[in-house]
């Protein structure tokens, strides 16, 4: 699966829990809001009949009054319809005082009930109650009673819903979180490790291609995802790079050879008419022909240098090593350069301090090393002085020091002798003749050895430069 | 006098090495190739055959594998070149050439002092061996 569908996934498990959460809590709100509807109708109801009751006590009130309002004339008609009667008129007269008793006992028992229910007087009510005004009081405060706790209980029943819903919610919203987190969490470690494999991966292969390994080639098992892409890539690139790298290498074999075929062919004929045809010449023919040869020399070694330095380029340089003398090959290198070191006017003291044994090298590397430090010496020292050599071996190594009598090196300078195209810059020694590249190689070609080459210098006395080869194959630091 | 095939395509080195060895009374034949020199070696015995690894034409090894040193054991093959990989070196060394020049770094008198040791060294060897 690619990291563009993980990651997708991941993005959809989330929304998809968003919208979980979303509607749960959409549903438990219309809960709520249920709940809250109920309490509202269930304080609606408490208020109706509170209303109810108080219209009620208001409707007795009003309706007494108006009674007692009523019966006063009534009362008053009643009185003058008696005093009015003849006094034979006696039964009549009898009925109609009846009828005014009775006027009176509503009289007095409308204020009484009015006052019974009445919320002010309630309390007040030590006047005279029938037990029928009392029981029908009671009643109905009873009845009130019982139906507001009745709507107060559906009220704190709804209240306890309501709290238990919201309690039920808040966990319900803390587990899903915590479940977001986890899967998040569980998403971002899969992922992450997944990508974080992947560049490891990547990594490894582009850290072996900038060391040189061309060959190297990246396996990553997914081939469809965005790595597996890229892998490919890198893999073509690598390829790319390592057809490049042959062509180059191709080319600069080929150019060094076609330069050094022709600059061999000068010198075969200078050589040529110096070795066998150059009785008659004169003195001054023969030093031009000496300039001639010398030049095509320096000709030949820098494109040696720049081809050896090629083959370490492109990984083509290696070591052929065999059990060897190393002061072999000191003695033939000097034995070489002796024509230059004498017109110098300067000498070469070899010393041995201990017995040297055969190592294993590759003699005509070494040979390079040995020319380039005995050159150097000779170069950068001045007239009628002492280059030392001086060998010797421990246990662990051979060693071969070389000493001029120069002018020694600065730091700066030290600290960047062995790199490329590194040219002495003392004043009063002779310009740098080469490409700046015999010690980088040396330096190449001791490192191929697991050996060390290293150099001290003291400013107005002269450098040492001092190779050491390891006689087993172990690195020396 | 010794005999000596020259196998170099590169005239002016040919031309060069070939006065050289004649200056210094040696027979020298040519070759450019290795079709030539395979001819040549056909009808004469050479003591001594100076072979460049990399001809332009034809590549010495394929001169080696096909000349067969073990059918000729009076010639001794040098190998002159200023250009070899260790493999082809090592590949010219197995199929039986004794030793090798790099041209830039020899001069033609040092070529005629390397023919002239190896012949004595032939001529030494063929002695002990008559004893």
């Amino acid at each position: 699966m690619s990291i563009k569908a993980k990651l997708l996934l991941s993005a959809l498990s989330e929304m998809l829990l968003i919208v979980i959460f979303s509607s749960f809590l959409v549903i438990s709100s219309s809960q709520i809001s249920n709940i809250t509807a109920n309490q509202t109708k269930a304080s609606n109801i408490v208020q109706s009949i509170s209303d109810a009751h108080f219209l009620t006590f208001e409707g007795l009130l009003y309706h007494s009054q108006l009674y007692i309002d009523q019966l006063q004339p009534e009362n008053n008609n009643l009185d003058a319809l008696i005093a009015s009667y003849p006094a034979s008129s006696t039964d009549e007269k009898a009925i109609l005082r009846d009828i005014r008793e009775q006027q009176n006992s509503l009289e007095l028992i409308f204020p009484k009930l009015y006052a019974s229910y009445s919320p002010q007087q309630t309390n007040q009510g030590d006047t005279a109650e029938t037990p029928s005004e009392t029981t029908l009081a009671d009643q109905l405060i009873s009845t009130q009673q019982t139906e507001i706790s009745e709507a107060l209980k559906l009220t704190n029943l709804k209240n306890h819903e309501e709290l238990t819903l919201r309690q039920r919610t808040s966990s319900l919203a803390v587990m899903i979180i915590v479940l977001m987190f986890c899967i998040t969490a569980i998403n971002f470690i899969f992922v992450f490790a997944s990508i974080s494999r992947a560049l490891r991966i990547l990594q490894k292969g582009a850290h072996a291609i900038v060391r040189g390994k061309l060959d190297y080639r990246i396996k990553y098992k997914r081939a469809n995802d965005e790595f597996g892409v890229l892998a490919a890539t890198f893999n073509h690139m690598a390829a790319s790079v390592e057809q490049l790298d042959t062509v180059k290498s191709e080319f600069v074999l080929l150019v060094s050879h076609q330069l050094r075929t022709p600059a061999t062919a000068v010198k075969g004929f200078i050589a040529l008419i110096r070795d066998h045809y150059s009785d008659n010449l004169s003195d001054k023919q023969r030093e031009l022909i000496a300039g001639a040869y010398e030049e095509n020399e320096r000709q030949i070694k820098l494109i040696n240098e720049i081809l050896v330095v090629a083959q370490f380029e492109t990984g083509e340089m290696t070591v052929n090593k065999r059990p060897y003398d190393l002061l072999r090959v000191v003695k033939s290198v000097v034995a070489e350069q002796q024509m230059m070191i004498e017109s110098r006017g300067q000498q070469v003291n070899i010393v041995e301090s201990t017995v040297l044994p055969e190592i294993a090298i590759d003699p005509d590397k070494i040979r390079i090393v040995i020319e380039n430090l005995v050159h150097n010496a000779s170069k950068f020292s001045p007239q009628d002085t002492q280059i030392g050599i001086r060998l010797r071996a421990t246990n662990e190594l051979v060693q071969v020091e070389v000493s001029d009598q120069g002018q020694g090196l600065g730091h700066t300078e030290m600290q960047r002798l062995f790199k490329k195209f590194s040219h002495s810059s003392n004043p009063g020694t002779l310009r740098a003749e080469g490409a700046g590249l015999g010690l980088y190689l040396a330096k190449r070609i001791v490192d191929l050895h697991h050996g060390k080459l290293s150099v001290s210098s003291v400013i107005g006395e002269g450098t040492t430069f001092t190779v050491q080869l390891p006689r087993n194959n172990h690195k020396i630091k | 006098m010794a005999k000596i095939l020259l196998v170099e395509d590169y005239l002016s080195l040919q031309q060069i090495y070939r006065e050289t060895l004649e200056l210094e009374g040696y027979s020298v034949s040519t070759a450019v190739n290795a079709e030539e020199a395979l001819e040549l070696a056909k009808n004469t015995t050479f003591d001594i055959i100076l072979l460049d690894l990399l001809l332009q034409q034809s590549l010495g090894l394929t001169f080696l594998e096909a000349f067969d040193v073990k059918k000729h054991p009076k010639t001794q093959i040098i190998i002159i070149s200023n250009m070899f990989t260790n493999a082809a070196l090592n590949k010219a060394l197995e199929l039986g050439a004794k030793h090798y020049l790099m041209k830039s770094e020899i001069t033609p008198k040092e070529l005629a002092a390397a023919v002239r040791e190896t012949l004595a060294e032939m001529s030494k060897k063929n002695r002990q061996d008559e004893v």
